[in-house]
């Protein structure tokens, strides 16, 4: 049971050296997108920040009219606070300025369910979870 | 000789009870609600809407103000107790906030109830348009201890 995990953890660490900031229970959480993403595509080579950024910059369609994309609320910086639309502040996204942003993985699976679908009407994809985290553990 | 300050005593202590009943709301004492219902808007009292209202709420959680604010099953079910158990008709006294609801009113806003209307009918309505205030709902704006439950009239500031 624990081997799989840690390979699985080494193999993700392995993959993302250098693109992000190291927390293992992160690692943890990209390690099991990466496993979802080559589940549901064997070419799966690994996660890119820069598509990450471009996901996250992206106008979408299906999802609610007044969040057509994640910096409608986040702000287009992810340094920066965002504000949700009853006017609260979201601490940043970016890593270096929350660092325990992606850390706790029902956190994860709950924001990205509800957020995918009122932006974008669906749920996401592993690799655009994926993708999404790691761009953000090098901002 | 002992009877000025037993009438103070007396005094301060109905003047004091009287006030934490009417302007005050215990904290809210449940962390999943307090992290869950917070983090898009101001904490609201369970004791301003009755049970009715939240059991709405809680089952329109996946279209919430236009918001998917679903969460999983336990999570669910141990907010929606939490804000039924501290409703506005829990308990043997009941909330004002009661006060003129219809029996048949299921309410989905604080700001909807007659008891806040009245408490607010003596506002301009320019003042809800300001970018200050934001929305009817961010209490804190001009209540600023409206986290932790104070409502008190007399520290209500309302900014420009």
């Amino acid at each position: 049971m624990r081997k799989p995990l840690t390979i699985l953890i080494a193999l993700a660490t392995t993959m993302f050296a250098g693109a992000t900031l190291a927390d293992p229970a992160r690692d943890a959480i990209l390690a099991k997108f990466a496993a979802e993403a080559k589940a549901a595509d064997p070419g799966f080579t690994g996660f890119s920040a820069a598509r990450g950024g471009a996901f996250f910059r992206a106008s979408q369609t299906g999802g609610s009219a007044e969040t057509p994309s994640c910096t409608s609320c986040h702000g287009a910086a992810p340094q920066d606070a965002g504000k949700t639309r009853a006017n609260k502040a979201i601490a940043p996204m970016a890593v270096s300025k929350t660092p325990d942003r992606f850390t706790d993985s029902d956190k994860v699976a709950q924001w990205f369910d509800r957020n995918c679908k009122g932006v974008a009407g669906r749920v996401c994809t592993p690799l655009e979870k994926g993708d999404f985290i790691t761009f953000m553990a090098g901002q | 000789m002992h009877k000025a300050p037993l009438a103070a005593a007396i005094f301060v202590t109905v003047a004091f009870t009287s006030a934490g009943a009417e302007d005050s709301f215990p904290p809210v004492g449940n962390a999943t609600v307090k992290t869950e219902c917070s983090a898009c808007h101001m904490l609201y009292q369970p004791q301003m809407l009755p049970k009715r209202s939240w059991q709405a709420v809680v089952e329109g959680l996946a279209k919430h103000f236009g918001e998917d604010a679903s969460l999983p099953p336990a999570k669910t079910t141990e907010v929606l107790d939490y804000l039924v158990a501290n409703a506005a008709d829990a308990g043997r006294s009941g909330s004002k906030f009661l006060r003129d609801l219809p029996a048949a009113a299921t309410p989905m806003r604080i700001t909807e109830t007659p008891y806040w209307l009245r408490k607010h009918r003596e506002l301009r309505p320019e003042i809800w348009k300001r970018t200050s205030v934001g929305a009817k709902g961010n209490c804190q704006t001009c209540h600023q201890g409206a986290a932790t439950g104070d409502f008190d009239e007399d520290r209500v500031r309302i900014p420009k």
